[in-house]
């Protein structure tokens, strides 16, 4: 069969364009909103690609014209950035994880409502902007005002459904490290992530990453509504798992838990008799001291860590173990940061399933 | 009372005998009432996709929670018709049945970088 050019030229086309849309795949929690996880063996290197970057959003995702899109900030004249005008604010890079807070919920029993997440609804990016700090002192921000109430341009499909409206202390806005997102991984970042904008707050839980920013309010008072005043919330202490906590002891979740994550072997994999690299990443609200690993849940053989690039990124961990007969072994691996947190055997149940953090664990089959 | 005619008439009216307990009820039972179901599970389309119901393993009392939560937020659900989902989602979707397994798709387009990763 002779092919035209034109023939030619859309068939190499289309495969080019379908070997791209095929490359990556993502696990589909929900097509709508968009909730999608991603692949656990994405988890063996430290940067995750945007393609396989997991997607979270409480509602539709909004239709944004890139032209009109402005960032309202309250106490700024004139009141609204373009995206110009911020693409030509001074700008910083920071490579940080974003996990969703209920990251894991998939895997907590008694078992709770929610996107079911096992545990890939996380992700370590390098997030480039321009510092909150930047736009904030414009405003002449008064000692009043403690915290920063921040929405988005995701609405809710029925007018009785609250809107996801979040709040950070003002001083945590005032950090250093806390971006308002134009770049990820070295692009602008994609509509599902946020883009043109979305908040970046290294270290603390993916709930405070708002994504499409809309506005920002400098307040005296936290964010008021549904998603602030009862969602995102952590028992402290935590009750009994299965029962219910009384409000007065749920906080707002602000950092992320020291945790780790094996990537390979994967789960129900069959290994060799013989040597066995275990592999995975680590992260926490601060920088990971080590990583260990076991099989046989009693004796932790330290892993090899990659060097440090941030302490808000994944650490990738290696470590070799042997597996001597065959049968059943279970792998697991735990982290330990440097404020001394240990990840738990055991992950604290909470009524919305968020922040599990225990001891990781993939089971295989040695064969001879 | 065959099941099926049993959950048709708990749908019409709450005043008949309760169904089966809803751990021992299986899904086959659940969906043999296809038209009340579609129309029932349409109405939480109205906001989400059905895999955000389809992976949840959860008892009565939550169930009961979440669409009490729901119709609080505008899901349009009289007061027999949320007793009735309550119902099927409890029978349907309890905490001894197996995980859902979700399906790898290719990354939605709206999710990809504009141009290809640069080498890390």
């Amino acid at each position: 069969m002779i092919l035209s050019r034109r023939a030619l030229f859309a068939a190499t086309t289309a495969f080019a364009w379908g070997s791209r849309a095929w490359a990556h795949q993502l696990i589909e929690r929900s097509p709508r909103p968009q909730n999608y996880e991603t692949p656990i063996e994405v988890f063996s290197q430290r940067i995750t690609p945007t393609e396989s970057f997991y997607i979270r959003s409480h509602f539709d995702t909004p239709t944004i014209d890139l032209e009109k899109w402005r960032l309202t900030v309250d106490g700024l004249e004139p009141g609204q950035l373009s995206l110009s005008v911020l693409l030509q604010m001074p700008h910083t890079t920071v490579e940080a994880v974003l996990q969703c807070a209920g990251n894991g919920r998939g895997m907590m029993r008694p078992r709770v409502p929610g996107v079911q997440w096992m545990r890939g609804a996380m992700g370590n990016a390098t997030w480039r902007g321009v510092r909150l700090r930047d736009i904030l002192a414009r405003t002449g921000v008064g000692p009043e005002m403690k915290h920063l109430v921040v929405s988005g341009y995701d609405r809710p499909t029925l007018p009785a459904t609250p809107p996801f409206v979040r709040s950070i202390p003002i001083a945590r806005a005032l950090d250093a490290n806390t971006l308002v997102a134009t770049h990820m991984n070295g692009h602008p970042i994609p509509l599902a992530h946020g883009g043109p904008a979305r908040l970046v707050v290294p270290g603390w839980v993916g709930d405070d990453w708002v994504k499409w920013l809309e506005r920002i309010t400098p307040s005296p008072e936290e964010a008021k509504g549904f998603f602030f005043e009862k969602g995102y919330r952590f028992p402290d202490p935590p009750g009994a798992p299965g029962e219910p906590v009384p409000p007065e002891r749920m906080h707002p979740m602000t950092t992320l838990n020291v945790k780790s994550v094996i990537a390979r072997p994967r789960d129900g994999a069959v290994e060799p008799i013989g040597p066995c690299t275990v592999t995975g990443v680590a992260f926490s609200n601060t920088a990971i001291k080590m990583v260990e690993v076991s099989i046989d849940g009693t004796t932790w053989k330290r892993a090899k860590l990659e060097s440090a690039t941030s302490p808000y990124g994944f650490r990738v961990f290696e470590a070799e173990v042997k597996l001597k007969k065959p049968g059943r072994v279970r792998i697991s691996a735990r982290a330990t940061d440097e404020s001394g947190a240990v990840q738990p055997v055991d992950a604290v149940w909470n009524p919305s399933g968020y922040l599990h953090n225990a001891i990781d664990l993939v089971e295989i089959e040695v064969r001879q | 009372m065959r099941p099926a005619l049993a959950l048709l008439l708990l749908v019409a009216c709450k005043d008949d005998p309760p169904p089966p307990p809803p751990s021992t009820a299986s899904v086959a039972t659940v969906t043999s009432t296809t038209a009340t179901r579609k129309d029932l599970l349409g109405r939480c389309q109205i906001c989400h996709s059905l895999a955000h119901i389809e992976q949840q393993r959860l008892t009565p009392t939550q169930w009961a929670a979440t669409v009490k939560k729901m119709v609080g937020w505008g899901a349009p659900l009289g007061v027999t018709e949320a007793e009735a989902l309550v119902d099927m989602l409890a029978a349907s979707y309890p905490p001894d049945l197996a995980d859902a397994w979700p399906r790898r798709v290719p990354t939605p387009s709206d999710a990809l970088p504009e141009a290809p990763e640069p080498p890390p």
